[in-house]
């Protein structure tokens, strides 16, 4: 008898503190395209790393990322 | 208007900077930041809602308004997160500017001294212009200097607590110990006479919130800060009269009525 292993498909991230499957070749842009919304003012962070704007093209996601949104906010 | 001011390499002419949180609404924040006559406002960073387009909204208002934004880290807990949240600050309000925040007590909202020192360190060595939110500890205030910062905030009080100048002693010795360096009282001021003391004792500016967000007519109250600050300032310039112990008449005995005169 045989054991065989088959690779999943989706990755496990989380979008600011959400769980969200998302296909394994899914580049970070082609998140933020499905899953951010229509405001372009935003900053991003991956697992408390800064991710500088023109970096976004070169980052692979992996199971477990945390990828925060940040947008401004009122401050005192 | 008061004298002009050189603040990290800009020129303003009010030294009242001032919060954007906590206005009944978005209309009155605008209101209030024209009323005041800041030209420095202070915006925070949170996680993007899905669900509602308020930031963005919050955002194109004041942008509206002009004023030049100093971005804060309010919330952290550690240097690392402070740094992060700095480095995400200056991209997307393209300054680099910052007001450090690294919080060490949950109950009086106390600056953590030893994480602030050490994410000054690290962002003045990334190119950011710091303003350190401290207390008035000389020897931290000093340490931070040392370490590169030309601005210091002391706080009056604890935040939002509407306080005044709780350890006006210990705020003086800094402005005696640090002549060169931009000191704006920060947080724990309540009303416009807080504002006014502040400037007495030469501190360069003041930074709040709470005090015209919360109260009951916050475009007034504004109006009365902006007041009352340069009024402090002026003072200030002008040289206070040393305070005695005994009385001392104001009007001249010289040429007084014979009936006041003894014998």
């Amino acid at each position: 008898m045989s054991v065989q292993f088959s690779m999943p498909l989706t990755l496990e991230i989380w979008l600011n503190g959400k769980p969200i499957s998302i296909d394994k070749n899914m580049s970070l842009l082609e998140v933020l395209d499905q899953f951010g919304d229509d405001n372009q003012d935003f900053a991003l962070a991956i697992n408390q790393f800064f991710i500088p704007k023109s970096n976004y093209s070169q980052v692979s996601l992996c199971d477990g990322d945390k990828i925060e949104i940040i947008s401004p906010m009122q401050g005192g | 208007m008061t004298t002009d001011w050189n603040i990290a390499g800009y020129n303003i002419n009010s030294r009242l900077l001032i919060g954007t949180a906590l206005y009944p609404s978005p209309d009155i924040m605008c209101q209030s930041i024209t009323a005041s006559g800041s030209d420095i406002a202070t915006v925070s960073l949170r996680r993007q809602s899905p669900d509602k387009n308020a930031g963005n909204e919050f955002w194109q208002l004041l942008k509206s308004t002009g004023v030049k934004l100093l971005p804060n880290t309010a919330g952290c807990r550690s240097a690392a997160e402070a740094i992060h949240t700095a480095q995400m600050a200056r991209e997307l309000f393209d300054t680099h500017w910052i007001k450090l925040e690294v919080i060490g007590d949950e109950y009086n909202l106390q600056p953590d001294a030893f994480a602030l020192l050490e994410a000054t360190k690290e962002l003045i060595a990334q190119g950011f212009h710091v303003f350190p939110f401290c207390t008035d500890d000389l020897i931290l205030c000093e340490k931070l200097v040392i370490a590169g910062c030309d601005i210091l905030m002391p706080w009056g009080a604890p935040i939002g607590t509407g306080k005044g100048l709780i350890n006006p002693y210990a705020l003086k010795v800094l402005r005696e110990r640090l002549p060169n360096i931009n000191l704006i009282v920060d947080a724990g001021l309540g009303s416009p006479s807080h504002a006014a003391q502040a400037m007495e004792l030469g501190y360069d500016a003041v930074l709040l919130n709470t005090a015209i967000a919360s109260a009951v007519n916050p475009v007034m109250m504004a109006k009365a800060f902006r007041h009352a600050v340069i009024g402090g300032h002026q003072a200030f310039l002008a040289g206070i009269m040393p305070e005695r112990a005994l009385a001392k008449p104001s009007t001249p005995i010289i040429g007084k009525p014979f009936w006041h005169q003894s014998n």
